[in-house]
């Protein structure tokens, strides 16, 4: 048996801390030789063990991944150990859920860090961009070029139908929001004009120490619903108390930012419709410029928006690039401060950072102001304090990208987008459409404002009673307000047929987290060491949302809510608390044999009161073979196991009808009240999945060869699921039960590390590899289909995502073009054309075959280089906005055209190859109709209309960045006062794209983050961009 | 530090286990929403998305079959070719079913309360005359239509459709039974400014209960030529005894509620059709102007020259109902039933009857109170068309009378035209189509189910053509 470590007399305490880092080393093993006394160091290294009555005590630390001493006691009674890294294992020290540091050498499922280095190098707005092509396992998208847009995260596929799939993010043990709310009414993650920000978007990256991704239920599992899809598990920076005094570094970076990638357009033909100019019209099917058209007699325009003239027999005007035009070059500018400090009782970190970015689109803008202070404070010697507060402000203008887009889409040559005259001196709109505004009065007169005020802060209280004794109590808070406002000033044609309207928006969200945690460690005997945690978790949340619309604008120029007709109010007031308890045992064997169980059971307020508390267990088994194994090449092996379940709650309210308002809640002065459409349900049951996870770890050839390997299954059932019912019933969509999706999948790490030494060059070769097949089993009895999303539009070919019986989650479904049995394309004899299936049919899916990122890191003497190229396979992308330009005779595709038999320019026909069906006789024969590619019967109502036409492969190889950094030599430090280091570098990013998708980068989408992916109707593009930076350090 | 120890604890475990219960309660009640709604707010609101919503679907497109109108660019077009999708306003089936219909059957079980003492029949009757209304309105543009099995949640997820013939049985019941409610005198709450028709005046909701009763009567003038005029009459003997004033659904004219044609004028879908131009202009009628602007929204002259039907889009300008008209106004009212449609459907069953002197009578009075309805003023206009008498009198004035009246009221109209198998205006062909010539062989004779209900309900009828009449229609 062990003995109880608490001393009486004869006691040996001290530190165990690492030769690497100086950093000391939780859960390493002390223990009196021949004896089976000892003990368990603690969080931070320590350890104090009885050895009264062993006259020559010899310890014996150990550590996974590191070698074992043996020390003699004689006379000390404080002995510190620093543990050499075992040339055969790798030695890391991780943060696993709960914020608890563990030996990554014995886990028994799949996790991935990230330290502070892969956010410098990539240097990005948002941090969750900075995790691509880094993490095998999981997959980053980001919206478009906006300033400050979103991104949308996704670790192992999509395993909910309706509700949320972004992991949950946890900083400093808060977890904290990640919402993306958009400007609509109700704020459904379905995105108006102005694709929302994550929230998670307030996070300075350069605050972030570490990033630990927990991808499968069994990482995860402490956390419980809420982290169902994964979790990202942030420390942010603190001081040092070994290393004592100040230390000051200032970090500056400034980039500019350019559009990656145009859809192409044609050139050739002016405005006008079936080949001869029009005055009225938005399409561009006009006379082809080659044969130098005039406007014809009686054309009174506005050609330049100074004022009609009668441009009759005037040459029609010809502007190029007038989509490349509509954007700018846009800039980041980001400056930090951080001070360190500590001593031994204490230590702090605390940042000031200012971002300010200016996007593509004139106007939009984004600014982060950060500040963050973490501190800690031993108390006496078993009890610390620590605390965090971090606010930040942030400040938007964002542009209407929808309406945007849409107008540039339209453009006719005709106008030149950067010097018409879009307004005249009294404010009015100068431009003919009585339906679509200019881009620019868009951009210029429209937009919304966003601020957001938040704060995070947390206190930790720890007490050590003994090692196998911790208690720890942990609060945090996270709250934010998200204040917008959107103003269409009079004239705009899409508000209120051109009396505008202003839209307020007011958001709170608030979430208290508390945990209270015991924990400890000690060894049963030699062979034997075990671990656990247990604890209690409550969570509350209050999310408050006011939004006005203001329609009719009273006062030109007055941009406030109040300033209008008629206001429109709705409010989303929702509140939300669970309780949980959980428990963490690991047993450890002769640190090659890893056992760990988990459990977790929570309430929550969400589901039917008789029915709230679910019960989650997890099992996972770590066995480091490489310890049974003498092999020179094999420095380390593990492989994994494990078995997890995961449960999740029901959204807000979701049991029982209620009554709602409409948009406009009162007619003629009198309220009303309607049924809710959507029917409640009373007994909802908590989601459930559970995953298989199989793992390999190597390191091979004295740790330059290393390899990680995950392969998971994973099924997600008893989904809850807006079922669509027929409307016949009363309602539209019914909350059930019924959903059932699988995922697996493979994630695989391989790094060479120096594998041939170059002379003082160090490199480092790391591929992450991910695949993951997703599955919708079931989605109710009685239906095979759910909709994710509609976006079909008047201009726009029907396009529709939905959740499928037996396909992934995101099938893409359109229009078809009619196949005979063999394939054959069907073409209508009378005009030649190709038919269109009447029922819509799967033309493509969102998610991609496979993801692979390569990074390369170079280091010669004080230069560093670091390159990622990031392969994506697969995964289709509906270019809706290249739809828009065949209607409006933009698109390139639209060049070979017929007006007439006899106009030179726009003769084109062809002879589709297919065959022709025969009513009568029910056969077949081969298509001999001379097809003429028409404007409306060809272009328009043809090829439009098949939404196949442009649903395409979203294939993509691209270098992701390029970061250059050279550290200045020491020599030369040691001459400029107070300074200790200086790095400059250079960050490219998004350099390089090889897509044959014809539209914008096919990584930007129109909807944001949140599940609507893969479809590009009328977004901002992607951006390149190129940075300098500089790295002070006092 | 004791102290500090058992803080903590305290504060850590005992709060985690304390019952939760009503906490739990108490934090999942929805806040921003009420669990009860009053028979006012719920009447206001099935009005709202009943008539509120009407005037925006086919009502105003229905007018593109009658040919009062032609398409003039995108769906208008297809529309006037005949090329519709189940796509096409889909919307008006859910707007009904989801919010009209089912709030008025909300407010009928509310108002039927747990017993008599608690009742009131009041609302029970007003709701049911007007579902009998939308029922009408839907069945005559679709056929079969969801009744018996509909708006009962799931307890039917997939509601069978019921029959016209049943539907029309259960119009003339729904009415039957509104007015004997309406008649209750013990009712706890009645209606008051929350009806946004009648506001409260339950005299006129009888003597609208009966009007509509002769409409849909007369509706059946194929199926029983003899019978449906003698119950349209006497509906109509009763309307007139009680007193029937207009039905009308007033739009505000404010930015959230305007007029459906006013909407219409900003877009203009479709625009005058040259069937109906001619008549309004070769016969001098003064309701021209209040049908129809000369200018086009932007300020564009277009004159009074009419679209040929199924001409597609053109770069000519045409006449709209423009905000100068009396549909066209931003706060301008749609018609549900009024008193000179009633006077048409008498002249049309007198003429049944062969009563042609009655009939002449109804039509000449008809066609007076239509102008003044739309506050044309008589330029001599009744000295031509309403001096007939019982041997001048034909179904054909009847009808082209009736036709030019009901202008706005395309479904209604709609029925008429198919109910004489587009015999009457005389000037009625089969549009254009894309190639040039008739779009089609014959006319078409109804619309497609709602595209949701084709997605998500098995029992929706199948193999439904434009073309297949419905019941009534045979």
């Amino acid at each position: 048996g062990w003995q109880q470590a608490m001393a009486q007399s004869s006691t040996v305490s001290g530190t165990v801390s690492s030769a690497d880092d100086g950093q000391p080393l939780p859960g390493a093993s002390v223990i009196i030789k021949g004896t089976t006394q000892g003990v368990i160091t603690d969080f931070d290294g320590k350890y104090s063990l009885d050895i009264s009555g062993q006259s020559s005590a010899v310890l014996v630390v150990s550590f996974v991944g590191m070698e074992t001493q043996e020390i003699a006691v004689g006379a000390q009674s404080i002995i510190d150990a620093v543990l050499e890294s075992d040339s055969k294992q790798l030695e890391e020290v991780v943060v696993t859920a709960m914020g608890v540091s563990r030996e990554k050498a014995s886990l028994g499922y799949a996790m991935t860090s990230v330290g502070s280095e892969v956010l410098e190098q990539s240097s990005t707005t948002n941090f969750i961009d900075a995790l691509n092509g880094k993490v095998a396992g999981i997959q980053i998208t980001n919206s478009g070029g906006q300033a400050g847009s979103g991104t949308n995260m996704l670790i192992r596929g999509y395993s909910s139908i309706n509700f949320n799939n972004q992991p949950l993010i946890v900083v400093d043990g808060i977890p904290i929001d990640n919402d993306a709310t958009s400007s609509n009414s109700s704020g459904s993650s379905q995105s108006t004009g102005f694709a929302p920000a994550n929230r998670g978007i307030d996070i300075n990256p350069d605050d972030i120490a570490t990033m630990s991704v927990l991808k499968g239920g069994a990482a995860t599992a402490l956390y419980g619903s809420r982290a169902a899809n994964g979790a990202l598990v942030i420390t942010t920076k603190s001081g040092s108390k070994e290393k004592k005094g100040l230390s000051t570094t200032y970090s500056f970076s400034h980039s500019v930012e350019e559009a990656n990638k145009f859809p192409e357009q044609t050139d050739k033909f002016a405005r006008g419709r079936e080949g001869s100019y029009a005055n009225f019209t938005h399409w561009s099917w006009g006379p082809a410029y080659d044969s130098n058209p005039v406007f014809p007699d009686g054309t009174i325009i506005n050609l330049t928006g100074e004022g009609d003239i009668d441009a009759s027999g005037q040459p029609i005007p010809f502007y190029a690039n007038n989509l490349e035009n509509a954007f700018v070059k846009g800039s980041t500018t980001n400056h930090n401060v951080g001070i360190s400090g500590g001593n031994e009782n204490g230590a702090f970190y605390a940042s000031f950072s200012n971002l300010d970015q200016k996007g593509i689109i004139e106007n939009s803008t984004y600014q982060r102001t950060s500040a963050l202070i973490n501190a800690s404070r031993n108390v006496t010697k078993n009890f610390s304090v620590s605390g965090k507060a971090n606010y930040v402000k942030t400040n938007t203008h964002r542009v209407n990208m929808s309406d945007f887009t849409y107008g540039v889409g339209y453009l006719h040559h005709m106008w030149d987008i950067r010097n018409f005259n879009y307004k005249s001196p009294s404010g009015e709109p100068t431009w003919f459409s009585t339906t679509n505004n200019f881009p620019m009065w868009v951009i210029n007169e429209q937009g919304e404002d966003g601020m957001v005020d938040r704060l995070i802060g947390g206190l930790d209280l720890k007490y050590e009673v003994a090692p196998w004794l911790n208690l720890q109590y942990r609060v945090g808070l996270d709250t934010y307000t998200d204040q917008r406002n959107q103003v269409r000033p009079i004239g705009s044609k899409d508000a209120n047929d051109g009396l505008g309207d202003i839209t307020e928006i007011r958001l709170v969200n608030r979430s208290f987290n508390h945990d209270f945690i015991v924990n400890g460690a000690y060894n049963l005997n030699e062979d034997f060491e075990l671990s656990y945690l247990v604890g209690s978790n409550i969570y509350t949340n209050l999310y408050n949302r006011l939004y006005v619309r203001g329609d009719g604008i009273v006062l030109p120029g007055y941009e406030d809510v109040t300033n209008t007709e008629n206001q429109v109010v709705t409010r989303s007031l929702s509140e939300k608390m669970t309780i949980g308890v959980y428990g963490d045992v690991t047993l450890g064997y002769k640190h090659f044999l890893y056992l760990g169980l988990t459990g977790r059971n929570d309430w929550s307020s969400t589901l039917p009161l008789d029915n709230n508390s679910y019960f989650y267990p997890s099992a996972n088994l770590g066995f480091v073979f490489s310890e049974l194994i003498q092999n020179d090449a094999l420095n380390f092996g593990k492989f994994r196991l494990s078995y997890s379940q995961v449960a999740n709650d029901a959204p807000f309210a979701s049991l029982y009808n209620v009554y709602v308002q409409a948009a406009n809640p009162s007619v003629h002065e009198q309220l009303m009240y309607f049924i809710d459409n959507n029917l409640n349900n009373p007994n909802l049951r908590p989601e459930r999945s559970s995953e298989i996870e199989l793992g390999l770890e190597l390191a091979l050839v004295r740790n330059k060869i290393n390899l990680d390997l995950a392969y998971y299954d994973k099924e997600s059932r008893d989904q809850m699921i807006w079922v669509p019912v027929s409307e016949v019933t009363g309602y539209e969509y019914a909350l059930q039960n019924v959903g059932l999706i699988s995922n697996k999948g493979i994630e695989a790490m391989l790094n060479f590390d120096n594998l041939v030494k170059v002379g003082d060059l160090n490199w480092d070769l790391t591929f992450n590899f991910t695949k993951n097949v997703g599955l919708v089993e079931k989605v109710s009895d009685e239906l095979e289909s759910v909709y994710l999303s509609s976006a079909s539009t008047l201009s726009d070919p029907y396009v529709a995502l939905r959740a499928t019986e037996g396909e992934a989650y995101g099938a893409i479904y359109g229009y078809a073009y009619s196949r005979t049995e063999d394939g054959e394309l069907i073409i209508d004899e009378a005009t030649g054309y190709p038919e269109i299936d009447s029922e819509e049919s799967i033309l493509g899916n969102i998610n991609p075959d496979w993801t692979l990122g390569i990074n390369l890191g170079l280091e010669y003497k004080g230069l560093k280089l670091g390159a990622l190229i990031e392969r994506k396979q697969g995964g289709d992308v509906m270019n809706t906005f290249e739809a828009m330009m065949v209607y409006s005779g933009l698109s390139k595709q639209t060049e070979q055209r017929y007006y007439s038999a006899d106009d030179p320019y726009a003769n084109a026909t062809v002879v589709f190859d297919g065959v022709n069906y025969d009513e009568e006789t029910g056969t077949y024969t081969k298509n001999t109709t001379m097809a003429k590619l028409t404007n409306v019967g060809y272009y328009q109502q043809n090829f439009r209309l098949a939404s196949e036409n442009f649903v395409e492969d979203a294939s993509w190889w691209r270098l992701r960045s390029v970061s250059l950094a050279y550290d200045l030599p020491s020599k030369l430090m040691n001459r400029i006062p107070f300074v200790q280091g200086l790095q400059v570098g250079f960050v490219g990013r998004n350099l390089w794209l090889l897509t044959k998708y014809s539209g914008f980068d096919p990584e930007s989408n129109s909807n944001g983050p949140g599940n609507y992916q893969g479809i590009q109707s009328r977004v901002v593009p992607n951006t390149r961009s190129y940075e300098v930076n500089l790295k002070v350090k006092f | 530090m004791k102290r500090v120890l058992r803080y903590i604890i305290i504060v850590g475990f005992i709060s985690s286990f304390v019952s939760c219960d009503e906490k739990f309660e108490e934090m999942n009640t929805p806040k921003a929403n009420p669990a009860d709604a009053s028979l006012a707010t719920l009447l206001t609101g099935g009005q709202e998305y009943s008539f509120g919503q009407i005037g925006y679907f086919w009502e105003r497109y229905a007018n593109i079959f009658t040919q009062h109108l032609a398409g003039n660019h995108a769906d208008g077009v297809s529309w006037d070719r005949y090329q519709l999708q189940p796509a096409d306003n889909s919307n008006l089936f859910f707007y009904l079913y989801t919010d009209g219909l089912s709030n008025l059957e909300k407010v009928i079980e509310l108002g039927k309360g747990e017993n008599a003492e608690e009742a009131s029949p009041h609302y029970v009757g007003v709701a049911q005359i007007q579902q009998a209304l939308i029922l009408g309105h839907l069945t005559d543009l679709y056929g079969d239509i969801p009744w018996t099995e509909a708006m009962k949640g799931l307890e039917y997820p997939f509601p069978n459709y019921d029959s016209q013939e049943k539907i029309y049985n259960t119009i003339q019941s729904l009415l039957d039974e509104g007015i004997s409610n309406i008649k209750n005198d013990n009712s706890v709450f009645s209606p008051g400014s929350d009806d946004l028709i009648f506001n409260g005046d339950l005299g006129k909701w009888m003597a609208a209960a009966y009007a509509i009763k002769a409409r849909y009567a007369n509706h059946l003038s194929k199926i029983d030529p003899v019978g449906s005029a003698q119950a349209a009459l006497d509906a109509i003997d009763k309307a007139e005894a009680v007193g029937f004033s207009d039905m009308l659904y007033a739009f505000e004219g404010s930015a959230n509620h305007f007029s459906p044609w006013w909407s219409h004028y900003q877009n203009s879908l479709a625009v005058a059709s040259d069937n109906f131009m001619d008549l309004l202009v070769d016969n001098n009628d003064p309701r021209l102007e209040r049908y129809f602007s000369e200018e086009k929204v932007d300020g564009t002259f277009a004159g009074y020259v009419g679209k040929q039907n199924g001409k597609g889009t053109d770069d000519s300008v045409y006449p709209s109902p423009g905000e100068d008209t009396f549909f066209g106004a931003k706060d301008a009212s749609i018609f549900l039933m009024t008193r000179f449609e009633l006077l048409f459907i008498k002249a049309e069953a007198h003429l049944r009857l062969n009563q042609k002197g009655e009939a002449a009578n109804a039509h000449n009075e008809a066609i007076a109170v239509s102008l003044q309805s739309v506050g044309a003023t008589d330029n001599g206009y009744l000295v031509s068309f309403a001096t007939e008498d019982a041997t001048t009198i034909d179904l054909e004035k009847v009808m082209t009378e009736k036709y030019k009246a009901m202008f706005t009221q395309g479904v209604e109209s709609w029925v008429d035209v198919r109910r004489h198998d587009y015999q009457y205006p005389t000037n009625l062909e089969i549009p254009e189509g894309e190639l040039g010539g008739p779009t089609s062989d014959e006319y078409i004779r109804r619309v497609l189910y709602s595209s949701y209900e084709v997605i998500n309900n098995p029992n929706v009828p199948k193999d439904i053509t434009v073309y297949k009449r419905v019941w009534w229609d045979n």
